[in-house]
């Protein structure tokens, strides 16, 4: 009987990435094995939480997104941001 | 959204120049150098004379905290350097062309609620003064000339730099009571609505041409309503324009007032000692292990949908909105990513700090205290969550 596959997280590299406000990747030290539609994803995502908080009257600097799988931090710059990608120990 | 604070800007970015102050504003890094995680504190000097700034600058960095030290020459700059950095301290001139100090502390009071504020002149003016303390600074000083003076400056800049969280105390009035503040105002015959909030209770006390004439608290009004707000020992007030067609309904002078307000509190004070925020009555009771975890000064936790409780949250609505909105786009992001659960999203602003948490079936949003560092965030995060695992 073939063993079951243990599940968990994806591995994801170490590395940044710059995105502009119209969520278009300007700079990144990610490798280039790390699919650049996800590099939009998260910075979509990152950006519309960061503008939708600025709407709210509290507009917030940084902002980290904690996995059980990679740690997601951008500061805001200027409407785009900056993203660093780390994952998580194990 | 909460009124509380996490600063952590990212020091890259250099905040516009769009009243083109010129090259005498520019701000500099002080010469003293900060402790680590910058316990030393951080202040920013307005004035629009270069040469006090500079000859201010470098005393101060010399202080025994060893701050960091930033000037600024006119109101734009410094409230950009506010928006864009982290500061414990904000010394300024009161008479400035265009803006002048008063509007800039209103500004900042209002931005960064636990920045602490000291008003500087040349003037030596009692209603200056008293309108200065009214607008909610923590110290007003006449500018230093004699080395004596400078020295007391000093001491006094380095006492509130080191000072930790208040225990007690209005914020704005901190070395002050209420009663202080209430003197003040009605000494200078003003007319003003003093907003004074604790937790999520919120009271009022409408002061006109100098008199008490009214006060609301929760389902109270007039000298009860007066005597319940009186008896609270910390909270944050507001100074509201004021309202001559409110209708008086406490006629006797404010000074017996204040007299009979304080008999009051002092008898009930043994029997009925004040709450700490744990403890606020109007705090609902799956709130209170949450309010006790180090940092936490509001809360929101949404329990079902439209069904939440809050704690010291302005625009509780719109904040649960955003907090839902928030997790709900960071979950959906983290299955697409295949990235594991998602612990906690940290937002941190100039002004502000959130922790936003997802477990068993609620949503919560806790704003954090912004002289906790990004570590303290983490580990009041991880509290919160073992709290909410528990619910």
């Amino acid at each position: 009987m073939p063993k079951n596959k243990a599940v968990g997280p994806a591995r994801f590299p170490r590395g940044s990435y710059t995105i502009s406000s119209a969520g278009s990747i300007v700079v990144s030290t990610l490798p280039g094995t790390f699919p650049r539609d996800r590099m939009v994803t998260i910075g979509r995502a990152v950006l519309s939480a960061l503008s939708s908080a600025r709407e709210l009257g509290t507009p917030f600097t940084e902002l980290a997104a904690d996995y059980a799988g990679v740690e997601i931090r951008a500061r805001d710059l200027s409407g785009g941001a900056i993203i660093f990608i780390t994952p998580q120990e194990y | 959204m909460p009124a509380t604070v996490q600063a952590r800007s990212p020091s890259e970015v250099t905040p516009p120049d769009p009243a083109g102050c010129g090259p005498s504003s520019t701000a500099e890094k002080g010469g003293g150098k900060p402790p680590a995680d910058g316990a030393g504190g951080r202040i920013l000097i307005l004035d629009d004379d270069p040469d006090f700034l500079e000859t201010y600058r470098r005393i101060l960095s010399r202080l025994p905290s060893r701050p960091e030290v930033r000037i600024a020459t006119c109101a734009t700059r410094a409230l950009a350097l506010l928006e864009s950095e982290p500061f414990t301290l904000l010394i300024t001139d009161l008479r400035m062309p265009k803006i002048d100090g008063f509007q800039v502390l209103m500004g900042a009071r209002r931005r960064f609620p636990t920045l602490k504020t000291v008003a500087i002149t040349a003037l030596s003016d009692q209603q200056y003064r008293a309108r200065a303390y009214a607008s909610g600074i923590d110290l007003y000083t006449e500018k230093p000339t004699t080395p004596t003076e400078i020295r007391l400056f000093g001491e006094c800049v380095d006492a509130l730099l080191t000072q930790g969280v208040r225990e007690g105390g209005f914020r704005g009035i901190q070395s002050k009571s209420l009663m202080d503040l209430i003197q003040i105002e009605c000494l200078s015959q003003n007319s003003r609505i003093l907003r004074i909030t604790r937790g999520s209770l919120e009271g009022r006390v409408w002061i006109e041409g100098g008199n008490v004439i009214d006060a609301e608290v929760q389902d109270l009004v007039g000298e009860e309503a007066f005597k319940q707000i009186f008896g609270w020992k910390n909270g944050n007030f507001e100074l509201l324009p004021g309202d001559p067609k409110r209708q008086r309904t406490i006629y006797g002078a404010y000074e017996s007032l204040l007299l009979d307000s304080a008999q009051s509190m002092d008898e009930n004070a043994a029997h009925d000692p004040d709450p700490g925020a744990g403890e606020d009555p109007g705090m609902a009771r799956a709130l209170r292990p949450l309010a006790e975890v180090r940092g936490v000064e509001s809360l929101l936790l949404i329990t079902g949908q439209g069904t939440f409780e809050s704690w010291g949250v302005e625009n509780a609505e719109e904040s649960a909105g955003w907090t839902h909105r928030t997790l709900a786009a960071f979950q959906a992001l983290g299955e697409a990513l295949n990235a594991g659960p998602l612990r906690a999203v940290e937002a941190t602003g100039s002004a502000h700090g959130v922790v936003l948490l997802s477990q068993n079936g609620q949503e919560l949003m806790a704003g954090i205290d912004r002289k906790q560092n990004a570590r303290m965030v983490r580990e009041a995060g991880k509290e919160l969550a073992t709290h909410l695992g528990k619910e």
